[in-house]
């Protein structure tokens, strides 16, 4: 036996549920400013994308994945010269606190996106999800040359 | 004049003699290593081994496309996505103004990753930067002994998955002289203004016969 009170709770959580997906809230606190992708020699198996990040939330924020559907994987990589040695490393998560800025620059940190989907070419858009903890931001990168 | 003040005098000139000895000497010396800012000569180049590479055409890339022309040389793989364009990208720049200043300058670029760079991937990869630009690879031995030659390193570094694996590689420009011997680095880095004038510097004093 169903009882209408009970079923009115679940309809209700559920509404919430898609209220919540509907309306993608994003990883609070999140901004993204100058978000570009380097355009790559044709054929490239692997882009980097850059930006630069802010937690302008009053809580820590962590990014702790990345979705691009235009790549077959996204992830946070940096880079550093370690005794005349370049090395890249994957950044599994990353942890701003609040107020912290994180920026993205050739040479240092950057998104590594493997594996283009379709040809992007200068002047191309695509979209990068940020996954936080429990949220989600959508950024439209859009490709050019450094200069 | 009394003896004193010849032996004096004697001594004042030896002195000089020795100072401008030492200045002429410098001078000499200085001229067969020029220095350089961006990086460092060897004071004595050091040679090539043989070795066996192939370029994006499929043609034998071995010691002898060193000798008769200055070399840079740059190591890296076409799945870098920031480190390998960003200094390609400057080469891009510095080879363009060599070009226009009429300094001959060869421009290879080695990768590390020869599973994954096929000659035709190494090609679009290389050629994207400039068509002049050579790109070759090899196996592990030839690979080895080449770096090992131009005292660079790499290695492979596991990724998330098998096929996100990463190179570690050295960072350096090795300037390579008509001889096919190492003359010396160029560290990150890379600045194309002071690479145009150390380049210009080093291979206009000792142009390729």
């Amino acid at each position: 036996m169903i009882r209408p009170l009970a079923r009115a709770a679940v309809l209700a959580g559920l509404a919430a549920m898609l209220a919540s997906a509907g309306a993608r809230a994003d990883c609070r606190g999140l901004q993204v400013a100058e978000p570009w992708i380097r355009s790559a020699p044709p054929g490239a198996m692997a882009l980097a994308a850059y930006a630069e990040l802010r937690n302008t939330g009053p809580a820590p924020l962590t990014i702790s994945g990345l979705a691009a559907a235009d790549f077959e994987r996204a992830e946070l990589h940096r880079n550093l010269i370690d005794n005349g040695v370049a090395r890249m490393r994957a950044v599994p998560r990353l942890t701003l606190a609040p107020g912290e800025a994180l920026t993205l620059a050739p040479g240092g940190y950057h998104l590594m996106l493997l594996r283009p989907r379709r040809a992007l070419a200068a002047g191309a858009a695509s979209r990068i999800e940020f996954l936080c903890d429990d949220d989600r931001s959508a950024v439209t990168f859009v490709l050019r040359s450094p200069d | 004049m009394s003896s004193s003040t010849q032996s004096v005098l004697f001594g004042v000139v030896a002195a000089l003699a020795a100072v401008a000895g030492l200045v002429v000497a410098q001078l000499h010396f200085g001229s067969k290593t020029p220095s350089i800012e961006s990086g460092t000569l060897l004071s004595k180049p050091r040679p090539i081994a043989e070795f066996q590479l192939v370029d994006s055409a499929g043609h034998p890339f071995g010691r002898s496309r060193l000798e008769g022309q200055w070399t840079l040389i740059f190591t890296g793989f076409t799945y870098c996505p920031d480190v390998c364009p960003n200094t390609l990208a400057v080469l891009k720049g510095v080879k363009a103004r060599l070009d226009e200043a009429k300094v001959p300058l060869q421009v290879v670029f080695v990768s590390v990753d020869p599973e994954r760079d096929t000659g035709e991937r190494l090609g679009l990869y290389t050629h994207y930067f400039n068509p002049d630009f050579i790109g070759a690879t090899g196996n592990r031995d030839n690979l080895d002994s080449l770096t090992r030659s131009l005292s660079l390193i790499y290695a492979k570094v596991p990724g998330t998955t098998p096929d996100s694996y990463t190179m570690d590689h050295s960072a350096a420009l090795v300037l390579v002289n008509p001889q096919a011997e190492v003359a010396g680095y160029f560290l990150p880095p890379h600045r194309p203004e002071a690479l145009v004038r150390d380049l210009e510097n080093v291979v206009r004093r000792t142009p390729a016969r």
